[in-house]
């Protein structure tokens, strides 16, 4: 099974994580399965956490450096559940991405949000 | 999201209490193990393991960092933006021989001398008029605990806290040993030239001086001599030829010893030969030459003649020799190597008082080629000088450009 599954809604990739658990390597990977599906053209994107219930702090600190966010303007995190809603927070308020990215519940809010970007 | 603890028991909690007890005792690597109901305590756990993962690499980065900020031998502060001391390594304590509650929260300058010129630089440093990556140096001077005045120089470079300028950081080196070295160095060359310049007005007063004023003499008599004086005109006339000849030969004489001209026009062999021809006949000059010299710079090859004049004068002065031997090596891609020993009286090379006049400027001369100098001697067994020369890019030292 990929770990990662992408698509389009519109101008927005949609990226799910298929992974439990994601290390620096792993972190690498998806990202380079992402570039090669926007072909590196800048985009949004929504991140659906289905699966994932922990990081490395190697794969935090990368997924949040300019090398994990090349690629990506915008990004806006969905979260369903209280433990995941911590995981996602410890990340944006302690590891800081270097680009504009928001933790919401509602994955319609999201997209709006997303859109304020577009150019 | 409504939170629910219904899962927890007792185990859970324990190995919770267990989790917040191994990071009070500072070990940071435990990590809480999470279940796959991924529930409230699970989230608390969650938390916690990735604050224990953050922590852990700042505990680490921390212990490296004060491991090398005790390490370092120099006196090392960190400052405010005004300038007050916010923390300093062992040496520093050591330096100004003060504790650390002493001395933190102090305006460095109370225990730093500077002179104005460089506080002006500072304060245009701290004023944003540099850039802050370059960082500044800058002298002074301060009075160690142990060891009295000491001459410093300060390596300040703005500290930074996430981008956010936060102060400055300071490492002061003692200067003291290498200027006393300069100053004993510069002495010697002002004493040099000073020398030199009595030694080439005495030459011109002593010999060309006295044979002008002769000479002066023979031609104010001849003029009061009568036309028809004869012989005796002649015989006066043969010594003015005479004392020109010797007043020609003193010019020269000055001139060799200022620089010779074969120096200039012949190159490093054909004045060793010309100063072989100087030598007195008593004392005799072995000359084992390579031909590699000729391809380094004038002003190496004249350095290098002013340490075999140094060398040699210093043996007809005192050595009393009968040989001197001169050899030059090449050393392929290390270099050259001169080397001149005689067969003299030797010294104990251990009791003569710090380096002499002589031997510093043979020091000063070779390392400006980035020379090493090795002189030995023993009373009885002669003394042998011997320089190594490695001069990667030669090029750049010819600065003597008289041709």
């Amino acid at each position: 099974m990929s770990e990662l599954l992408l698509s389009w809604d519109g101008p927005i990739l949609i990226a799910d994580y298929q992974m439990k658990s994601a290390d620096r390597d792993m972190g690498e990977s998806v990202v380079n399965q992402r570039l090669t599906f926007t072909n590196g053209v800048p985009c949004l994107v929504l991140v659906k956490n289905q699966a994932l219930m922990s990081m490395t702090k190697g794969a935090r600190d990368f997924f949040s450096s300019e090398v994990g966010t090349q690629g990506i303007m915008a990004a806006a995190i969905i979260t369903d559940t209280l433990y995941k809603q911590s995981l996602t927070n410890f990340f944006l308020s302690v590891t800081r991405p270097s680009i504009p990215t928001r933790m919401l519940k509602d994955g319609q809010k999201a997209k709006e949000w997303l859109l304020t970007f577009q150019i | 999201m409504a939170t629910d603890f219904s899962n927890l028991t007792d185990e859970r909690l324990a190995e919770l209490s267990e989790l917040l007890a191994s990071y009070s005792n500072g070990d940071f690597s435990a990590q809480g193990r999470i279940s796959e109901n991924f529930d409230a305590l699970d989230t608390i756990i969650l938390g916690i393991n990735m604050l224990g993962e953050e922590i852990h690499e700042r505990a680490i980065s921390r212990d490296f960092m004060t491991s090398v900020f005790k390490a370092v031998k120099d006196l090392l502060f960190t400052v405010d933006a005004y300038g007050l001391i916010t923390e300093c390594n062992e040496a520093a304590e050591y330096g100004l021989g003060l504790g650390k509650e002493k001395i933190i929260g102090q305006d460095l300058k109370s225990f730093f001398q500077f002179s104005d010129e460089d506080l002006e630089r500072l304060n245009r440093y701290r004023g944003g008029q540099s850039n802050p990556g370059d960082g500044i140096g800058i002298e002074g001077t301060f009075n160690s605990f142990s060891k009295g005045k000491r001459y410093i120089h300060c390596d300040i470079s703005s500290l930074f806290n996430r981008d956010s300028p936060s102060g400055y950081v300071i490492l002061i080196r003692d200067i003291t040993e290498k200027k006393m070295a300069d100053k004993i160095l510069l002495r010697a060359m002002v004493s040099t030239l000073e020398e030199e310049r009595k030694r080439v007005a005495n030459d011109l007063h002593d010999s060309i001086g006295q044979e002008l004023a002769g000479l002066r003499i023979i031609l104010s008599h001849m003029l009061k001599m009568p036309s028809d004086a004869g012989a005796t005109s002649v015989k006066d006339k043969d010594m003015c030829i005479s004392i020109i000849d010797h007043t020609i030969q003193g010019l020269r004489d000055v001139c060799y010893n200022l620089l010779p001209s074969s120096l200039l026009g012949g190159g490093l062999y054909q004045t060793l030969l010309e100063l072989k021809r100087r030598i007195p006949k008593d004392t005799r000059l072995h000359i084992e030459y390579d031909k590699v010299m000729e391809v380094f710079p004038l002003s190496l090859q004249v350095d290098l003649f002013r340490i075999i004049q140094e060398f040699i004068s210093n043996t007809l002065k005192h050595a009393r020799a009968k040989e001197v031997h001169l050899t030059f090596k090449d050393l392929g891609k290390n270099g050259v190597q001169m080397s001149i020993s005689d067969d003299g009286i030797g010294f104990n090379i251990t009791s003569i008082p710090p380096p002499g006049r002589g031997s510093h400027t043979i020091k000063s001369r070779a390392e400006t080629f980035n020379g090493l100098v090795h002189m030995s001697s023993s009373p009885g067994a002669g003394t042998t000088l011997t320089v190594t020369f490695n001069l990667e890019n030669y090029e750049e030292y010819n600065t003597f450009d008289h041709r």
